[in-house]
């Protein structure tokens, strides 16, 4: 059991978002299989997924997000005192991601450090963990991390929609210089086997409709409907929400029976265009929606991760986040640019040729 | 095999160039990469920087064709292709801006 | 310097699979000895220029393989400058018979290419580069592409205007018998074959070659030379930064302007009295540079000298009439020498059938990677 904690003044000073530039079409990998990928396309409410280069991995993109995030902060690298990366993709499965990251950034040699994973919840998880060790006074400053670029069997149904992308978030517990407030976190989890990678395994398995109700749904909607309720809040409340997004069908069905309209959803619902990142599936959706709104806006956040669990966050938009943003490329920018490749190509681009 | 004490060694100036921007002095496209770089084609080019240093880098190329003069920024990627038991070997490669 | 060549020899360059290094410097070895008219046992020191024996061949320590070759003991001395290994060999002999200490020295290049893949051995030639440009994944032929991409920009020279020294040299090996490759090509066969690193294409690259050559070297001290003895009136090595992107320019290698300046000095001539050279054409941008920096023409009109066929056999100045290191060959730690070995064989009057018109001075230009190591000799009858 856990308490609802309120920060006092914990916030976010700084934050960035990578997408890479690539992008493959749903159409092209359904007629790749000799699938109806129109029908397929409609389904899954996704049009393409960004696909990451080969010599990219969730490490070069977990620096180009985080060079954004430390560019809006404006610090010195150094104050940073923990680094959290959550991914389910890092390059190592023994060495952590994070010290490679750090050392990259100039962070030093005194911070907290550790890798995580909880599948499409890793990030957020580091994120509640970086927050409570900056409410704590532990540290006056520190990076969460949210990378992957995910792997997925060809011919497997989350081929169409498994994609790549970061975010970061520096946390401060000073008021002065935060441009986005957090007000308390909360998590829901347990042990379902909806979807998994053993150790060896090149690729992740999962339990295909099992994914949903016992998976995704269960997890995402308890964990709403508890964090709402110690909140004494309705989703009227808040402005905007991003829900994991590993389609559009899944976060647009629970938006319905909570009645959250698509308004709210609209600004970081990136899905249809990037496909599912995974762990910075709700991450991005948080950057692209910070980066969009003015200040003052309630923003919930509710992640899921199979295995399972999510974690919810209420932020709010502060005062000195527009002009923080007049630095550091937007998630806009990156959906501005980018490049179709063939299914021959992306499977070059995810080392699998 | 990059050894990891040269690996370690190497990274106090592989990242010099972070996120700095040069001109591209002249650049040419290996087609027959020799061992340890994979099996597809890649750019390399010099690179000259407002201070006058130079340095040599592979370039990443989203969409466009390099020119001589053209702008770079220097980004983290990684630069060779192990096999399976190496340490892996991050560096900067320069991107066309 | 009273120093002559009595003896030269060069074996046949090209994928000799039936032929280890140590058959290849036994062969070179007895050649020029023959040639010299001399026993193995007068030779006082030897000079070994080679660059790749420890990764081809696990080979090391190739001074002791000379002995064993020679079959006696003498002090051996193994030079490594990457392709300028044979030269330097050849510079350090001169130096060694100047201090007086020995009157002969024999000097042997050597090099086995073709027993590992090619990846493998682009791999070794990066050895000659900066570790910069190794771990930008920078291949040998792609540090000349980025020279040659620099050249065709700053003088308005074209893709095309690199094909001509290559066809040149091709034409100069159909009279070689020791050529690696001794047929002409054309220009349309340069234009369509494949794209290397652009803008070098492969029939603008030289090629992977197993080889020696070695020859003879007596210092006469105060005995004067006989007429038809080979004198050598320079020996100059130069220097320049490992790295291309250490140096002010892409398109001129310092170290050969320097090497140059200082070879023609002590020589007491000027570029126009040279009769022959054999210049280091690895690529045949380097050849456009080298005729450049070395005096033969102003800097940036090596390209329309080379299109006007200006060193072509027949001409006042030919430039690598062996086939040059594209269509002779170029095994790496040989070229230096068999550079000399040329030379010798034209100013001696016995180079067959592309023997020149009474020549009397040649020039060999030697260069190591990019330029790190430039050696020239200047030799006369």
């Amino acid at each position: 059991m856990s308490n609802l904690k309120n920060f006092e003044s914990v916030g976010i000073i700084g934050f960035g978002g990578y997408v890479p530039y690539w992008r493959l079409a749903v159409e092209e990998v359904g007629s790749h299989w000799g699938v109806d990928s129109k029908l397929l396309k409609r389904g899954l409410g996704v049009e393409q997924k960004a696909v990451a280069n080969q010599d990219e991995d969730s490490l070069t993109m977990a620096v180009e997000a985080s060079l954004i995030a430390l560019e809006r902060a404006g610090i010195d690298p150094q104050k940073i005192g923990a680094v959290f990366v959550g991914s389910e993709s890092h390059p190592y499965a023994v060495k952590p991601t994070g010290t490679i990251l750090a050392d990259i950034l100039g962070v030093g040699n005194d911070y907290f450090c550790a890798d995580l994973q909880f599948a499409c919840k890793a990030g957020t998880a580091g994120l509640q963990i970086v927050s409570a060790m900056v409410a704590s006074g532990m540290i006056e400053y520190g990076l969460a991390v949210c990378t992957d670029k995910a792997q997925s069997r060809p011919a497997d149904a989350l081929e169409y929609t498994a994609g790549a992308g970061a975010a970061a978030f520096i946390l401060s517990n000073n008021k002065n210089n935060q441009i986005v407030s957090l007000k308390n976190t909360f998590s829901y989890a347990s042990d379902t086997p909806d979807f998994w990678r053993r150790a060896r395994e090149k690729y992740p398995s999962h339990g295909g409709r099992f994914t949903g109700k016992p998976g995704y749904f269960s997890h995402v909607e308890n964990c709403l409907s508890q964090y709402l309720e110690k909140n004494n809040k309705k989703v009227s409340d808040f402005d905007h929400v991003v829900f994991h997004m590993p389609n559009a069908k899944f976060p647009l069905r629970v938006a319905k029976k909570f009645g959250i309209t698509p308004e709210q959803l609209r600004p970081g619902f990136l899905v249809p265009k990037i496909g599912n990142p995974y762990a910075g599936s709700s991450p991005l959706g948080l950057v692209a929606t910070l980066e969009q709104v003015d200040v003052g806006k309630d923003i919930l956040v509710v992640s899921y991760g199979s295995g399972a669990g999510s974690d919810a966050f209420w932020f709010k938009t502060e005062k000195n986040l527009q002009q923080s943003l007049q630095k550091g490329k937007k998630i806009t920018e990156y959906l501005e640019k980018s490049q179709v490749v063939s299914y021959l190509e992306y499977l070059k681009k995810w080392e699998v040729l | 095999m990059t050894s990891p004490a040269l690996y370690w060694r190497k990274k106090k100036t592989a990242f010099l160039f972070l996120n700095k921007t040069g001109k591209l002095i002249s650049f040419t496209k290996i087609n027959n990469p020799p061992q340890g770089f994979g099996k597809y084609p890649y750019w390399v080019g010099i690179i000259e920087f407002e201070d006058g240093t130079r340095t040599t880098g592979q370039l990443v190329l989203e969409g466009e064709k390099p020119k001589i003069g053209e702008k770079v920024r220097g980004i983290v990627r990684k630069i060779k292709k192990e096999n399976d038991q190496e340490v892996i070997s991050y560096g900067v490669k320069f991107k066309l801006v | 310097m009273n120093i002559v060549i009595n003896g030269a020899y060069q074996t046949k360059f090209g994928e000799l699979w039936d032929k280890s290094l140590h058959d290849l410097m036994t062969e070179a070895i007895d050649g020029a000895l023959q040639d010299a008219g001399l026993e193995k046992k007068e030779i006082e020191i030897v000079f070994l220029g080679n660059k790749m024996a420890s990764q081809v061949s696990d080979q090391n320590h190739l001074s002791a393989l000379v002995n064993e070759i020679l079959g006696y003991r003498i002090p051996v001395v193994r030079v490594e400058s990457a392709c300028a290994s044979g030269g330097v060999a050849l510079s350090q002999a001169c130096f060694a018979l100047e201090s007086g200490q020995y009157n002969k020295a024999l000097v042997i290049g050597a090099e086995k290419m073709t027993d590992l893949p090619i990846e493998q051995i682009s791999y070794s030639l990066m050895h000659a580069a900066s570790e910069q440009e190794r771990q930008a994944g920078l291949s040998f032929v792609g540090l000349y592409a980025l020279m040659a991409k620099n050249y065709l920009q700053t003088f308005g020279a074209s893709q095309e205007d690199l094909a001509y020294p290559a066809i040149k040299n091709h034409k100069h090996a159909t009279l070689n018998p020791k050529a690696q490759f001794p047929f002409e090509i054309s220009l349309e066969q340069v234009a369509q074959s494949a794209l290397v690193a652009d803008p070098l294409r492969l029939l603008h690259c030289s090629g992977i070659t197993d080889g020696a050559a070695a020859v003879v070297l007596e210092n006469l001290g105060c005995e004067a030379r006989k007429n038809n003895q080979v004198q050598v009136v320079a020996s100059v090595q130069a220097g320049e930064t490992l790295a291309l992107s250490a140096r002010q320019s892409l398109t001129t290698i310092e170290s050969t302007k320097d090497a140059a300046q200082k070879a023609y000095q002590q020589a007491g001539i000027g570029p126009e009295d040279i009769s022959l050279l054999e210049v280091h054409d690895c690529f045949t941008i380097a050849e456009i540079l080298a005729v450049e920096d070395l005096g033969l023409c102003h800097k940036g009109e090596g390209h329309i000298a080379m299109r006007n066929q200006k060193f072509t056999i027949g001409c006042p100045q030919p430039v690598n009439i062996s086939g040059g290191l594209k269509a002779c060959g170029h095994p790496v730690g040989a070229t230096g020498v068999k550079q000399i070995v040329e030379l010798c064989n034209q100013l001696k009057g016995r180079a067959g059938a592309r023997q020149l018109n009474k020549p009397l001075v040649g020039l060999a230009h030697n260069v190591g990677g990019t330029g790190g190591t430039v050696v020239i000799h200047i030799l006369k009858i």
